[in-house]
């Protein structure tokens, strides 16, 4: 029966290339690019499935209490503790990377990225195939151990079983004897956790205990510089045993310690890790989110080209169906037809969604900002994913046309009676305006985003944003005085100062300081450490008191700066000359934006500092850039010989910061572009479907003198209704969604009107475009050939 | 076989009701030649899609087959299709999409029968009505004629036990019609009832029964 049904259809198409040919290309369009965000979707939701026992892996993270923050960082010794005072605790091991781990390979050293320290337990908590002649357990046990990851296994041993080899290595300037102990299997890239070597995890210690001058990191409980994984056993109930960690704190932290340990799932780590500090890499649940919307957007349209098409051709299949009918179809039998009919026309169109999506996927990769790979991990999901989606949108859009035409009656179809009356008239209209209010409401808020990401990029920081650069010192860099008072000699550098990081800053540094009146309370306030002239330089204005200065010997230690903000929430009055934190307060700066403007501006407590100067800001003469860097970098050269250069204007770190504005801008504006494209579409399908059924109505007009303008403008009038109908429902829509997108931020833009109207200008012009070449074919209709035609 | 009592058409508009047919009694038997006569409007086409079951009566009985189709369902009504009724409409009513061959296995696929027996029925059909050689032609492809052959051909492929005719020679010259009629008197000799609606006299004398219909009524009923 099937075979029958596949015949009319396919012939069918073959007679109807032009309205095949628009559902198709509507269709595989709209496929391939929801395809592409289901691609990244599922790559994001895959994250850590590779670790079998990922249900009962969890890394314990450090809450600490006053600041309400999570850092991931823990102390050396709290695996071994909690794996011996608890008997649910199965496996445990600290992990740290050791940076600048190299291995010596033909005289030379080869860095090692991703060399994590650990131990022997973090094979069996985390899924990681050990290959060839590895060993089976004990692989971190000797100081020595060194385990490769098959690809740094190949580089460093091309050819040959690295297993019991000997290679020195480098730790902190000093060269080891290192003995393989083992190699794994590449782990998949979508984990969390992804060292390219293991070492003994002893190694990391000497660091610590340099930077802090001490020689008990390995058994302190005050640094926390380990992430620490736990495999729990099967009947271990995580409440419980948070909670038992309270008795623990007490024994080996404090009487009153002032962080709580607990547990997070492995599961969690990718995409619900936005509040702990030092995480790893994260994924953004949020763009998962908007994605996914978007992408359902796409697939709506596309179904609703394909319902508004199949019912405008239903007229012409009404003949077939009645006589399938007095041919002994029932109702039933018409269904299914009609519904195989649309799953197969959409199956048809998976192989063109997929050629397209792959065509496209580099370039959507560049616009999402992420490596879109195809994960053969994941291979399988994709596909039934796909599958799933387009025999969905099959079922969704042919359920419509298909009840519609199998309730016909035989008796209406064969009198020419079918209503294509109002209700159906209706319908259809009704479908338009929704993929309209999707289309003009995708412009509106390209426009809103983009008018956020404007604001932001020009409202009044409080600092120079233009004519300023920041040099990059890097870590530890002594002589960082010597270099600012190099290049202040130049005509060209108004000011120049050492800070501690580059402004709007991305990063935080917070303390919780005591209210001044009500001594209970604590406020959190962020830090920020200068250099003198910093005010200066960026264009701070003091309100109150003095900068920081040379002429007072005592301010790099001393002294501290608050702003406006933090005299407000701590309640203090006259500022200037009160003590805080055994600081005085010399000086109150005027409220600028220390991150991007749409968070609040925190209270602010500045510091000088002469240990942790990492930037230097220079304020230079407005057009001297391209003269002043080669006098930079020649000076840089003198004063670091050792250190590359490099800089970033201000403008730089300002549109970084509001990237993800600008990207969502591009992402909303091409996904915008799609949907009309595939509304266009079906539009162009349909008008060209009402025209042909006109044809006779229109041949009998003009013969009674109708003019070809009036049939034109008779096309065109009904379409306006439709896209202002559509316009005005998208601005409560938009308002919607936009009003709840901009609450995130402190600083808004105003929603202007010119944005409606501008979505609705855009959609009338294409829709009118889209409609005026049939509407113009149907006016140049000779009535004689068109009633002949009958 | 058929058996209509007091049957009544009747479409309701705003302020009236308008009669198309008025207190229709109808016996007819198994093997009968039925042609049903009238001027345009009379209901003819309204009687005979009531008694094909495409239509409903707005009141009275109707017995098929001993069974009261006043009262069966729709399921029920497709099986009747399937089963024993076969059409004949003056437009030919060929599916475009499908060829000769196709369209007269379509009433085969939905009665569900094998694709050997399936072959053969079609193969016998083809050869019977001279349109082996077009059976892969499509509707548009042939003439007016052959087109109502091959609906004919469709309409008995599943060996009705009644033949359901609205003016089958409407579009035809007259040699054609004259070659369908005859086609007609030979199934009817071979077992099929058959009910015919025509306005051309000559074809009419092809019933052994007239029925004349008048304003919705019958005003004459014979046999010849
Ligand atoms: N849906 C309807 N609503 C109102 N009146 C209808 C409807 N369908 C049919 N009629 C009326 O029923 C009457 C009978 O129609 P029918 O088609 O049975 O006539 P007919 O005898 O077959 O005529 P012809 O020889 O012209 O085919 C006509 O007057 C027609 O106007
Ligand atoms: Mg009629």
């Amino acid at each position: 029966m099937f075979r029958n049904f596949l015949k009319t259809v396919l012939r069918f198409l073959k007679h109807n290339k032009i309205f095949a040919g628009i559902n198709a290309l509507g269709l595989s369009i709209a496929l391939a690019a929801s395809f592409i965000i289901l691609l990244f979707v599922i790559n994001e939701l895959s994250y850590d499935h590779c670790h079998k026992n990922r249900d009962r892996i969890y890394r314990v993270n450090n809450y600490y209490v006053d600041f309400k923050n999570v850092m991931s960082g823990t102390p050396y010794v709290l695996a071994s503790t909690l794996k011996s005072e608890y008997p649910q605790i199965e496996k445990a091991a600290n992990t740290r990377f050791l940076r600048g781990f190299s291995l010596k390979v033909k005289n030379e050293y080869i860095g090692i990225p991703q060399a994590v320290a650990s131990t022997s337990d973090i094979f069996d908590i985390f899924t990681i195939h050990l290959l060839g002649s590895s060993r089976l357990s004990k692989l971190l046990d000797d100081p020595g151990s060194l385990v490769l990851s098959r690809s740094q296994a190949e580089k460093i041993f091309p050819g040959i079983d690295p297993v019991g080899k000997e290679i020195t290595g480098l730790v902190d300037g000093e060269e080891h004897i290192f003995t393989v102990t083992g190699v794994y299997e590449n782990i998949p890239v979508n984990s969390t956790f992804r060292p390219q070597c293991f070492v003994n995890g002893k190694w990391t210690l000497g660091s610590i205990n340099k930077t802090f001058k001490v020689n008990d990191t390995e058994t302190s409980w005050l640094r926390d510089f380990w992430n620490t994984w736990v495999l729990l056993s099967k009947e271990a109930k995580v409440p419980e045993l948070e909670k038992g960690f309270r008795a623990f704190e007490k024994k080996y932290l404090s009487e009153d310690p002032a962080h709580n340990y607990r547990l997070q799932n492995l599961s969690d780590i990718y995409l619900k890790s936005e509040n702990v500090a030092n995480s790893g890499i994260q994924g953004d649940i949020g763009k998962i989110r908007l994605f996914s919307a978007i992408a359902f957007l796409i697939i709506l349209v596309a179904a609703i080209n394909y319902i508004i098409l199949s019912t405008a051709v239903s007229s012409r299949r009404a003949k077939e169906i009645g006589i399938r009918k007095t041919n002994g179809a029932g109702a039933g039998n018409i269904r299914n037809q009609l519904l195989s009919e649309s799953i197969f026309l959409a199956v048809i169109v998976l192989p063109v969604a997929m050629l397209i999506m792959w065509l496209a996927l580099p370039y959507a990769g560049r616009l999402f900002q992420t490596k879109l790979t195809i994960l053969s991990s994941n291979i399988l999901t994709y596909i039934s994913v796909y599958l799933a989606l387009t025999v969905f949108i099959g079922i969704a859009s042919g359920i419509y046309a298909s009840y519609y035409l199998s309730g016909l009656k035989v008796i209406d179809i064969l009198r020419n009676a079918i209503h294509y009356g109002n209700k159906k008239q209706v319908f259809r209209s009704a479908l338009i305006i929704l993929q309209l209010v999707i289309f003009c409401s995708f412009v509106s808020s390209t426009f809103i985003i983009r008018s956020q990401y404007l604001y932001a990029l020009n409202k009044d920081t409080g600092y120079y944003t233009k004519d300023v650069l920041f040099v990059h010192l890097g870590r530890d860099f002594k002589g960082y005085s010597a270099y600012i008072n190099s290049i202040k000699s130049s005509p060209d550098v108004i000011m120049a100062a050492g800070m501690m990081d580059e402004l709007p800053m991305q990063g935080s540094m917070t303390m919780m300081v005591p209210h001044f009146v009500n001594k209970e309370s604590k406020v959190k306030v962020e830090g920020m450490a200068v250099d003198y002239n910093l005010f200066k330089t960026m264009g701070m204005t003091l309100v109150e008191g003095r900068d920081f200065s040379e002429e007072f010997g005592s301010d790099l230690t001393k002294s501290l700066v608050l702003n406006e903000t933090a005299v407000k929430q701590l309640g203090i009055e006259e500022p200037v000359g009160k003590g805080l934190g055994g600081k005085t307060i010399i000086g109150v700066v005027k409220d600028f934006n220390l991150h991007s403007i749409h968070s609040d501006i925190p209270p602010m407590s500045i510091d000088m500092t002469d240990q942790y100067i990492e930037e230097v800001a220079v304020h230079y003469k407005h057009g001297t850039l391209s003269h002043l860097l080669p006098f930079l970098k020649d000076e840089w050269k003198k004063a670091a010989p050792d250190r590359p250069f490099g800089y970033s204007t201000i403008e730089e770190v300002i549109s970084e910061i509001y990237s993800t504005e600008k990207n969502l801008t591009t992402i909303v504006t091409i996904f915008a572009i799609f949907t009309l494209l595939i509304a266009a579409f079906g539009l162009f399908g349909l008008t060209l479907f009402i025209a042909k059924t006109r044809t006779k109505e229109i041949g009998i007009r003009k013969i009674f003198g109708c003019s070809e303008r009036s049939i034109i403008y008779s096309f065109l009038k009904s379409n306006l209704i439709l896209v202002a109908i559509a316009a005005s429902v998208s601005v409560p829509v938009t308002l919607l969604f936009m009003t709840r997108w901009l609450s995130h931020f402190s600083n808004r833009t105003k929603i202007g009107w010119w944005i409606f109207a501008v979505s609705f200008l855009i959609s009338f012009f294409v829709v009118m475009l889209t409609v005026f070449f049939h509407s113009y074919r149907a006016s140049r209709i000779n009535p004689v050939d068109a009633l002949r035609y009958e | 076989m058929i058996s209509l009592r007091h049957i009544y058409k009747y479409y309701d508009s705003k302020f009236q009701r308008t009669f198309v047919l008025k207190d229709i009694d109808l016996e007819i038997s198994e093997g009968e030649f039925v042609t049903i006569m009238g001027p345009s409007g009379a209901g003819k086409s309204t009687l005979l899609n009531i008694v094909g079951m495409l239509d409903e009566p707005s009141e009275g009985e109707y017995y098929f087959l001993d069974q009261p189709v006043h009262k069966i369902n729709e399921k029920k009504k497709v099986e009747f299709h399937r089963n024993y009724v076969g059409f004949i409409f003056q437009a030919f009513h060929l599916i475009d999409e499908l060829t000769v061959y196709e369209n007269i296995e379509t009433p085969l696929v939905y009665k569900g029968m094998k694709v050997s027996l399936r072959k053969s029925v079609v193969a016998d059909m083809l050869d019977r009505f001279n349109m082996v050689a077009k059976k892969d032609l499509f509707p548009a492809q042939l003439s007016g004629g052959q087109q109502q052959l091959v609906a004919i051909a469709r309409a008995i492929a599943g060996k009705p036990k009644l033949l359901l005719a609205d003016e089958p020679t409407g579009n035809l010259h007259s040699d054609q019609g004259k070659q369908i009629m005859e086609l007609l008197k030979n199934l009817n000799n071979e077992g099929i009832t058959i009910i015919q609606v025509t306005h051309n006299e000559e074809f009419a004398k092809y019933g052994k029964r007239i029925i004349r219909l008048a304003d919705g009524m019958t005003s004459s009923d014979k046999t010849t």
